[in-house]
């Protein structure tokens, strides 16, 4: 008879939605205050107090209204400090921080849960008090006042920074289900209301997945050595919802204005949409992409080099690419051939040479931009474009000519005539 | 509205127990109600309850009373004329329980009702002072009427003098009109100056056609919407922040009635969101009232509502929306098994408006 007069209050239960389907409120695994006793899992309450308190009393943690009816401050876009976020900073650093008094979650790095690394961050909170971080305040003032805020009328001031990437109601726990559709942890900033990258993949993109073990199985779900791209969210129809070259000006506190990124047109970036230099099996690549040859141009997924919350190297570079662990921390934008090694061949994989060493591919390859070498070496080896290396030339900053939307035009100040203008990046 | 006159004549109707000549919503003969000495064959005849004994040790009761509000409205509701918000054999959620929900949960748990004298003991931990109380503990536990009650005329101390006369007074809502507020008698329920369209089974068994109407503003419209106190303080969320003052006042995180909240919102017109989730509250396109989350209207004149959100104050959000007045199974007072939600067969009326959020 209770169970008669349930169905005839209410609608037959829905069993399960988008939100119940959600890492947040699976009944599984989703929320679960620890100060909320007698609650199911996964339930509203967990985050938020309908009258900014529960049974007429505030449960922990401590606190007094907030905003969208949560337990704690959003976001302290005030006192926050980048690379040193404390639990309080942010919502959900209540749950998502090592040890964690709410409900500690483990979260690793995208280095780890897709690319076969260990050894790294188990929490989000602790992923941004790396050395780069993508910085939640940049992502508010870029959303409130930049041109996110025309991207995304939905967010508001007191919306949190993590939110312009994930919809709590919706993001899955991505590393759950390979399988078509995919689970999604991501809203597009410009449609936070869908997940994307189910159905959205980087198959789309002519993309070959890299390896989580170099030479065994690939990312992302490191269990088959059998590429499939349709496992990959389209994380470039991603994150070019932000940066691209209509977004002009994405403020950045240790960067400055971010560089436009024209990552998927023809004439965009090569590592994107541009040409590649060479074709396999003749390009200076290593594998899979030496021997792939089912796609005509490769378009790399953005998190193949960078972590999307933080990391130890500068940039957001992951700690580990293509299978393997980089060799060294990445530090200046001067030496990033841990991270280009990776793919491409240095001296010690195309002939024997040092690692992280370049000659090879920029002088003596079949397609070298600048072979032979030209004459005159230290016209362009020299301290005031390279950092000096121990028995030979001063290597030349990598910065110089590596970096989105770059070619090598710098050399004009050396010499018009060595301008190649190829894109290098 | 009634007279002077009438009223008076009214009075002397009462007193003299003279059946037929009060102008009744109550009908029937007086002893039916009351008792001219308290005494029938030398035995008393004025009691009140404990729980489901009546005794009658405490002499006569106000106003010739056979009994109180608890002796009256207590029973078993099977569809007769006299609504019963206290069942103390235990009531079936939904089937013989009316929109107010029923008394009989917070005589076993605090947190399933209001701690009315007579059906329950002060709260526990809060003794006799309302969760979002903006006013000093009160002196006395809630009742159901009076100066420390709901219905009635809050101006009167007892519980007998908040309502006298209404039960007797011609109102509007025996013809299916709207509770204009006007006095006690064309009062919502008895909330004294308070709006509504009274369902005439009290929504013992409501569908989308045959409901209460509550009535509502949106607050986002009016001058001071973070003060306390309505504009137009007539809504039946205007009555619950009469104690519940912050929960209904103090909701919006600045100074306009209008996300982000800090608290859920009441007395807010889903019209006004209605591109968003909200706007799919009875099925997309379809937008059937559900009773299960009642909606409240700011205009009474288009009467019970079938459909919502075709205008705008139509959907207007209330405490009634997810609580029930009187007493549920749940804690809270709510509505529905919210705290055990999600969990197959678990139903969650907070999804009837947030209809993403299943």
């Amino acid at each position: 008879m209770v169970a008669l007069a349930g169905l005839f209050l209410l609608p037959a239960p829905l069993w399960a939605g988008d939100y119940l389907n959600s890492a947040h409120g699976s009944n599984s695994y989703g929320v679960k205050r620890s100060g909320m006793t007698g609650y199911a899992r996964g339930n509203c309450a967990h985050c938020h107090e309908m009258h900014a308190s529960i049974a007429g009393s505030e449960p922990l943690p401590p606190g007094g209204p907030s905003p969208y009816t949560l337990f704690a401050t959003n976001f302290n876009s005030g006192t926050s400090l980048p690379g040193s976020y404390d639990v309080a900073d942010n919502f959900c650093f209540y749950c998502h921080s090592v040890g964690a008094s709410v409900q500690p979650v483990t979260n690793e790095d995208y280095s780890e849960t897709f690319g076969g690394a260990s050894g790294g961050v188990q929490a989000i909170r602790e992923a941004f008090n790396q050395t780069s971080y993508h910085d939640l305040a940049d992502i508010q003032t870029f959303m409130t006042t930049g041109d996110g805020a025309a991207m995304a009328p939905w967010y508001s001031a007191d919306s949190n920074p993590c939110n312009a990437c994930h919809n709590p109601h919706l993001a899955k726990r991505n590393y759950e289900d390979f399988l078509t559709p995919l689970s999604s942890a991501i809203s597009k900033p410009r449609d936070h209301f869908a997940l994307w990258g189910e159905s959205e993949t980087m198959a789309s993109d002519s993309y070959e997945p890299p390896y989580s073990t170099y030479g065994g199985n690939r990312e992302p779900d490191g269990i088959s050595p059998v590429a499939d791209s349709a496992k990959t969210p389209d994380y470039v129809g991603f994150c070019t919802d932000c940066h691209n070259v209509s977004n002009t000006s994405i403020p950045s506190t240790t960067l400055g204005t971010l560089r436009e990124i024209d990552w998927l047109s023809i004439g965009g970036e090569k590592h994107g949409g541009g040409a590649r230099d060479g074709t396999p099996p003749n390009l200076d690549a290593r594998a899979p992409y030496a021997t792939a040859i089912a796609n005509g141009n490769f378009v790399l997924s953005c998190l193949d080099c960078h972590e999307p919350h933080g990391s130890p190297n500068i940039m957001l570079l992951r700690r580990r690419v293509n299978g393997s662990a980089l060799n060294a921390t990445i530090t200046s934008i001067n030496a990033m051939g841990a991270l280009c090694r990776q793919c491409h061949k240095d001296d010690a994989a195309a002939v024997g040479g040092s690692a992280d060493q370049w000659r090879y591919v920029h002088h003596d390859s079949s397609d070298a931009p600048y072979p032979g070498p030209p004459v005159s070496c230290s016209r362009c080896h020299n301290i005031t474009y390279g950092t000096p290396i121990q028995g030979g030339k001063p290597r030349i900053y990598c910065g110089l000519c590596h970096f989105h939307g770059s070619d090598d035009s710098w050399m004009n100040v050396v010499d018009s005539g060595l301008t190649t203008y190829r894109k290098t990046f | 509205m009634m007279g002077p006159g009438k009223n008076a004549l009214m009075w002397v109707a009462l007193l003299l127990g003279v059946p037929g000549l009060a102008l009744a919503k109550v009908s029937g003969p007086c002893v039916d109600c009351h008792t001219m000495h308290n005494s029938q064959a030398g035995v008393s005849m004025a009691y009140t309850m404990s729980g489901a004994t009546k005794d009658y040790t405490g002499g006569p009761n106000k106003g010739l009373l056979n009994t109180d509000c608890v002796g009256c409205h207590q029973g078993v509701n099977s569809g007769g004329a006299v609504p019963y918000v206290f069942d103390s054999g235990g009531p079936t959620y939904g089937t013989d329980t009316l929109a107010g929900g029923n008394f009989y949960w917070v005589s076993t748990n605090d947190r399933s009702g209001h701690n009315v004298v007579g059906l329950a003991a002060e709260d526990f931990p809060h003794g006799n002072l309302p969760p979002g109380s903006t006013d000093p503990e009160p002196l006395y536990q809630l009742t159901c009427a009076g100066t420390y009650g709901c219905h009635g005329d809050r101006g009167q101390a007892t519980d007998y003098g908040a309502v006298s006369g209404a039960h007797h007074g011609q109102s509007k809502a025996e013809n299916g009109a709207m509770m204009d507020g006007s006095d006690l008698a064309n009062s919502y329920r008895m909330l004294l100056g308070l709006k509504g369209i009274e369902d005439s089974t009290w929504e013992k068994a409501p569908t989308d056609l045959l409901h209460n109407q509550y009535y509502g503003i949106d607050r986002s419209l009016e001058n001071t919407p973070t003060v306390d106190v309505n504009d137009n303080p007539v809504t039946i969320s205007a009555l619950c922040a009469e104690c519940h003052g912050h929960f209904h006042a103090n909701v919006a995180a600045s100074d306009s009635m209008e996300s982000p909240w800090i608290r859920h919102p009441t007395d807010f017109d889903m019209y006004s969101v209605k591109a968003k989730e909200f706007g799919d509250y009875g099925g997309s396109g379809v937008n059937a009232y559900q009773p299960s989350v009642p909606l409240a209207s700011n205009d009474l004149s288009r009467g019970v509502l079938g459909t919502v959100l075709t205008t705008a104050g139509d959907a207007i959000v209330m405490c009634l929306s997810c609580h029930r007045a009187h007493g549920s199974p749940y804690g809270g007072i709510l509505r529905w098994d919210y705290k055990n939600w999600p969990a197959p067969g678990v139903t969650n009326g907070c999804i009837i408006c947030h209809t993403a959020k299943d």
